[in-house]
């Protein structure tokens, strides 16, 4: 069974093990990634106008961090001047507390949530069953996954992990009246009966949000299904669950986001959707919701800010292409991690959030390949920061300002590279190692198990390269 | 396009190859002074460090990369036999030098750091022919070499020269082969899978012979490839191109 | 002090601390073609599954009546538009309802609505999207709820391409609903199959007209 975890790092190695040995799974994925990349690959046809375009989508969202307090303001201010509400959430649990708490004061009882990582990442749906409410995912992914009790195992794919034979079952089995069928747009269909009725008879809408817009009050959603609109429009009440760290400052910035969003995601030129909300319902308006609620979550966020370093973590726009590209996701999918956010993104995340001490095995995860940092439309420097949270992870300075630093250092490794750059600060030291390497040859101290259990046993050869050189050298002076 | 004239470099020759791959080594020597060029190959050189930088443990690899900024001083061209450790010395003594007294010459170091194949395509423009028999080789080339350095193209640019040599790539080719450095032994599982992907992919173009210029992707793809009993001979790609173009065994 | 308050000390606090700068914009970036192209509006729609059908304005209601006979659509839905004037004037549906009372028509809407007429304010060429602002005329629901949608756009109203709109609705402020819609709904949630009529239309008709 899967599920998020606060401390994803206890049985990591488990689950790692679970997912490699599981060929259904690793086919799924494997599937599914590889047509991903070759979408998003076909979509940027021009490699130097994919660059400046990264280079645009960097440029907006650092300058939009760079103003994020100000922003903040201007953003709550023109909701207000709309119509929208705003509440400030500083952890998960506030953030649950405001919107049960908004639930109630309309007495809701009926809730569909369009799909959110932000209400994902808070525990959204376990606080309101905790609280006595029952909300219903409508994202098709969201929702196949909500009825078979799992987690999305992908940000922008949630249900990628499963086969349509596999989902025909579970329709069978937990739909009444529904016959067993592999046909997808028939699965679809299904779906589609089921959400509308919940549609139509809700009072209480939740929603993420992808960008929200500082200049002009303005909560912009993309989306294809059209579940996102249905939850921002239908319900007598919208709450809007963002990261503060979604603004942007103008309308002007969204054009190069969208540009670089749907594509970099799945693909796809444009989503079918762009659904900009600035407001409730207006007097003289028949349809839309008359109130419209903006929640903004920290959770975390401001002490990631505070680095100047780890501060690009937040230019995130939540693309998944960074797992998309990932070759320990792609064989390992997005469970084993245990987190919200998985792959390259999660194990830059998950660890800030939670703490090193918490999730910094997550940061081993990685073998700093450079996929991730190559397409990751905001040029958030990916393997970089994965490298800055291992260091963070061994380092004992007090000033480090990530959670839990320090605590994914074992004194048996911290010995080892103590020794290594004792030897390799130390030419002569080096080269008696590298001279008893190779001429002890088969005497060398027996590789882990974790090397030679997959691979032959390393050869070193019989002469080092230096030992050549210096009689290179001797040959060719006169 | 003229090369402008070099007359002296220095070689970094790693320690990977200092200890596995001597022959990768002596290969760069030769097809660097058959150009004409003087090769300074400072003694008291290690490794660059990479190995603790990317675990985090950033003092350990400072140590190093201060010896290195130091001894490899003169304005000359340092040329790496290896994708990654050239981007350790061009992309990351840079950041990890920053706030001591090296930081500028650890900029002006990175500035004058050339991968092998990058520095002979781009810079000395070699022009070469083949001595060799016709022969298919698959080259693998390491995503630092590819993302980090930029110069996949070098490589596969040097064996086009080459008229009996038949190029291949693996499928997935800019896929990672699953090294990674203490990774491969950190999380082994995962590595194996990534590296048993790669070695089908290999075996699958049926080349006689496997080729990189990164000795962490050799050891680890030819392990493995020693283990499951394939006949397919793995080679540091400065050490096939000395010998295809007339060079004796080096 | 309130969270609000915290939160927003808490990143001034860091900002001053840490002081970056920013990544610097490029210097070149895509330039607004000066007209829309039409072409493009066609086949970026068409390529996202939507009909189109170009043709003079004054064409579109006869043309729409014979696909409708053809398709057997008999219970259109409209808003107070323009569009809907023209069809209502033109005569030849046989049942147009008027959607304006959200309360009582709700669950008519969802349940026996299959098909819906609009006008779209404005469209944008470069990737075939129409525009759709929710206006006391205009419900937003639709363009939304019924699996059919047939979309009357003028091909004057186009822009070349979004930042040309972005312009545009940065000038004259944003309507409290503004809406891009580039084909019908769909999904690939299920092993990336593509499904059209996920939650919205199944069928997203334009009329571009001259
Ligand atoms: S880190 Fe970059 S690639 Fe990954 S989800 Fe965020 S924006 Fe997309």
């Amino acid at each position: 069974m899967s599920g998020f975890t606060d401390h994803p790092d206890q049985d990591f190695g488990v689950r790692i093990h679970d997912a490699l040995g599981d060929a259904e799974l690793r086919e799924s994925f494997h599937g599914a990634m590889t047509f991903l990349r070759d979408k998003r690959r076909a979509q940027f046809p021009d490699a130097d106008a994919l660059e400046t375009l990264r280079d645009s989508g960097a440029a907006i969202r650092d300058r939009a961090l760079a103003q994020l307090p100000d922003l903040l303001e201007q953003l709550e201010d023109r909701c207000r001047h709309n119509g929208i509400q705003v509440h400030w959430a500083e952890t998960a649990d506030d953030a649950n507390r405001i919107i049960t708490g908004l639930i109630r004061a309309v007495n809701g009882q009926r809730i569909v949530k369009g799909k959110s990582m932000a209400t994902e990442e808070i525990g959204l749906n376990t606080a309101l069953e905790d609280a006595g409410f029952t909300c219903l995912e409508s994202d098709m992914g969201e929702y196949i996954v909500q009825q078979a009790h799992e987690t999305p195992s992908h940000i922008i794919m949630p249900a990628i992990h499963r086969n349509k034979a596999s989902i025909a079952r579970q329709f069978a089995e937990q739909i009444p009246d529904t016959p067993y069928t592999e046909d997808v747009d028939e699965l679809i269909g299904t779906g589609r009966r089921v959400l509308r009725r919940a549609f139509a008879e809700a009072d209480v809408g939740i929603s993420g949000v992808n960008f929200a817009i500082a200049e002009t009050g303005t909560l912009c959603l993309v989306e294809n299904e059209g579940n996102g609109r249905m939850s921002t429009t239908v319900p007598d009440t919208h709450i809007a669950v963002m990261g503060i760290e979604k603004v942007i400052e103008k309308l002007a910035d969204l054009p190069d986001l969208m540009r670089l969003l749907p594509r970099s995601a799945t693909g796809q030129a444009i989503t079918t959707y762009v659904n900009m909300i600035s407001g409730p319902r207006r007097e003289d308006e028949c349809d839309g919701p008359r109130q419209v609620h903006l929640v903004l979550i920290d959770n975390g966020r401001s002490r990631i800010y505070a680095d100047r370093q780890l501060r690009a973590t937040l230019r995130c726009i939540r693309c998944g292409a960074c797992m998309n590209h990932c070759p320990v996701y792609e064989r390992l999918g997005g469970h084993a991690y245990g987190t919200v956010y998985p792959g390259p993104i999660g194990q830059v995340v998950m660890p800030q959030l939670f703490g090193l001490d918490h999730a910094g095995k997550l940061t081993q995860a990685c073998s700093l390949n450079g996929a991730c940092g190559e397409v990751c439309p905001v040029r958030i420097p990916l393997p970089d920061l994965i490298r800055r949270l291992r260091h963070e992870g061994v380092s004992a300075d007090p000033a480090s300002p990530v959670r839990g630093h320090g605590r994914q250092r074992r004194v048996s490794e911290a010995l080892i590279w103590r020794a290594w750059q004792w030897i390799h600060t130390r030419p002569a030291v080096y080269r008696l190692v590298t001279r008893a390497a190779t001429r002890a040859r088969r005497l060398l101290p027996p590789l882990p198990r974790a090397w030679t259990r997959h691979r032959a046993p390393l050869e070193p050869a019989e002469r080092s390269f230096q030992e050549w050189v210096r009689h290179h050298k001797k040959d060719h002076r006169p | 396009m003229n090369a402008p004239a070099i007359h002296r470099v220095y070689l970094f020759g790693t320690c990977l190859i200092d200890v596995f791959h001597p022959r990768a080594g002596m290969a760069a020597v030769r097809l660097l002074e058959r150009e004409g060029i003087e090769v300074v190959f400072p003694e008291e050189q290690t490794c660059c460090g990479q190995p603790p930088y990317n675990s985090g443990y950033d003092d350990e690899a400072r140590a190093v990369a201060r010896q290195v900024v130091r001894r490899f001083n003169e304005p000359i061209p340092v040329i790496v036999p290896s994708g990654s450790c050239a981007g350790m010395l061009r992309h990351h003594y840079p950041s990890l030098l920053a706030d001591g007294p090296l930081a500028e010459a650890a900029q002006d170091l990175a500035a004058r750091t050339y991968e092998l194949h990058e520095f002979l395509n781009r810079v000395l423009q070699v022009t070469w022919q083949d001595h060799g028999d016709p022969v298919k080789i698959v080259m693998h080339t390491s995503c630092s070499a590819r993302r980090e350095m930029g110069v996949s193209e070098d490589g596969l640019a040097l064996l086009k020269q080459l008229k009996g040599v038949d190029v291949c790539e693996p499928e997935n080719a800019e896929a990672c082969c699953g090294f990674g450095g203490t990774f491969a032994v950190k999380m082994s599982d995962i590595s194996a899978a990534m590296a048993t992907d790669k070695c089908s992919a290999i075996r699958a173009t049926e080349a006689d012979q496997l080729l990189s210029s990164d000795c962490g992707c050799l050891l680890n793809i030819d392990g493995m490839l020693r283990k499951q009993g394939a006949n397919l001979p793995a080679e540091h790609l400065a050490e096939f191109l000395w010998k295809r173009t007339g060079g004796d065994t080096p | 002090m309130k969270p609000r308050d915290r939160i927003l000390s808490r990143l001034r606090h860091g900002r001053a601390a840490s002081p970056a700068t920013p990544y610097p914009a490029p210097e070149t970036t895509a330039v607004t073609p000066s007209a829309p192209n039409i072409d493009s509006m066609v086949s970026a729609l068409e390529a996202a599954h939507a009909q189109v059908f170009r043709m003079a304005e004054a064409d579109w209601p006869d043309h729409l009546a014979s696909l409708a006979t053809e398709r057997n659509w008999q219970q259109w839905w409209v808003g107070r538009d323009e569009a809907a004037a023209t069809w209502q004037a033109h005569g030849s549906a046989p049942s147009v309802t008027v959607f304006e009372d959200w309360d009582g028509q709700k669950a008519a809407l969802f349940d026996s609505a299959p098909i819906s007429l609009s006008q779209a304010q404005g469209g944008i060429a470069d990737t075939g999207t129409l525009i759709v602002e929710s206006r006391p005329e205009a419900p937003r629901t639709l363009s939304l709820v019924p699996p059919v949608h047939v979309v009357i756009v003028r091909e004057d109203s186009l822009f070349p391409d979004m930042p040309a709109a972005m312009v545009f609705y940065s000038r004259h402020g944003m309507p409290t609903n503004l809406i891009f819609i580039s084909g019908p709904s769909k999904t690939a949630d299920i092993q990336q199959t593509m499904a059209y009529g996920a939650h919205g239309p199944r069928e997203l008709i334009v009329y571009l007209c001259r």
